[in-house]
């Protein structure tokens, strides 16, 4: 049967083409992504974290409020025009100077 | 024996995978949103209590102590109906707590040495021409936000590196009026009469000298009652 004449028709069970066969090659490709986006993803973390992106999302308006509720101001000073800063306790609006009606000066 | 076949067209669990990323990038978000809007409304309450107490302690009473005694019970009837921001009672889940309330001056006697370090040497709130303007007096106590401090991300971190950062003072100034026993003692025969008429003729600059009739004729009388 070896020496049969197979006309234009390839011998395909003498000699297999293996390239033909491509089930090996969306797993190769699947690692190469996930190594690339797992990496990407480790990168983009590591500098939210470095540069605490989250922590000032959420630490630095927490901040503010608790700076109102204890001192009634919302910044860490606070100063006039042409006058020294203040402290935090004497930005409270108690600390304010404020005149009599019947004594404006 | 037949091969089993691996079909690449057949997509059908990639959905699996995408809802499965969105479904905990969502949550986290929400999770994150909802401890800090939480938070916020908390710091609302918490502000109300402590206000409220100091405005008990603001309303006359038979004396300071007994307006002190007033102020601290309706602090405590207040975060017991809030257990889960004060952290008081059998069933709380502290999410929040709240300490016990200062009252009276916070400026002064230590009570709030906090607001008192920050005063500096103005702790009697003077303007500028010596006066004392309205004075520290009112109510404190400090809030821990342990909702918002305990977060923690996988590979972001937690939410606040050092968690006494979420821990802050909640003050309400409100002017205590005067008691009634402040109210006696300022009609008094010592206070109304000897530092005060007695002295009348050596401030104001009168002739009459009240020193020479008998003090144990003066009554004290005034308007409203004490």
């Amino acid at each position: 049967m070896k020496d049969e004449f197979l006309g234009l028709k390839k011998n395909n069970r003498s000699f297999p083409n293996r390239l033909i066969n491509r089930k090996g090659q969306f797993a190769i490709e699947a690692v190469l992504l996930m190594t690339v986006l797992v990496g990407l993803f480790l990168a983009v973390t590591n500098m939210a974290k470095e540069k605490q992106l989250v922590q000032k999302l959420v630490q630095k308006p927490m901040e503010r409020v608790g700076r109102m509720a204890a001192y009634g101001t919302w910044n860490e000073g606070c100063s006039a025009p042409g006058k020294p800063k203040l402290t935090t306790g004497k930005c409270h609006p108690n600390s304010i100077a404020r005149s009599l009606s019947s004594d404006p000066n | 024996m037949k091969k089993r076949q691996f079909n690449l067209s057949n997509q059908s669990g990639f959905i699996v995978a995408d809802f499965l990323f969105s479904f905990v990038l969502v949550i986290s978000c929400g999770i994150l949103i909802f401890g800090f809007t939480f938070s916020l409304a908390t710091v609302e309450i918490a502000q109300y209590i402590v206000w409220s107490t100091a405005r008990n302690f603001a309303a006359g009473n038979v004396d300071e102590q007994s307006a002190r005694l007033q102020a601290t019970n309706k602090f405590n009837n207040l975060a017991d109906m809030f257990p889960l921001i004060s952290g008081r009672g059998a069933n709380a889940t502290p999410w929040f707590t709240m300490t016990a309330p200062a009252i009276g001056n916070l400026a002064l006697g230590g009570i709030d040495s906090d607001l008192s370090n920050k005063l500096g040497s103005d702790k009697l709130n003077r303007d500028p021409s010596g006066q004392i303007r309205q004075p520290w007096i009112g109510a404190k106590s400090d809030l821990e936000l342990k909702l918002l401090s305990g977060f923690r991300f996988p590979f972001l971190g937690p939410v606040v590196p050092d968690k006494t950062d979420f821990t802050f003072p909640i003050r309400a100034f409100v002017l205590r009026h005067p008691s009634q026993s402040e109210c006696f003692n300022f009609f008094s025969m010592q206070k109304r009469y000897r530092e005060g008429i007695l002295l009348l003729n050596q401030t104001e600059g009168t002739n009459f000298n009240f020193s020479a009739y008998d003090p144990n004729k003066y009554v004290p009388i005034e308007d409203n009652g004490c």
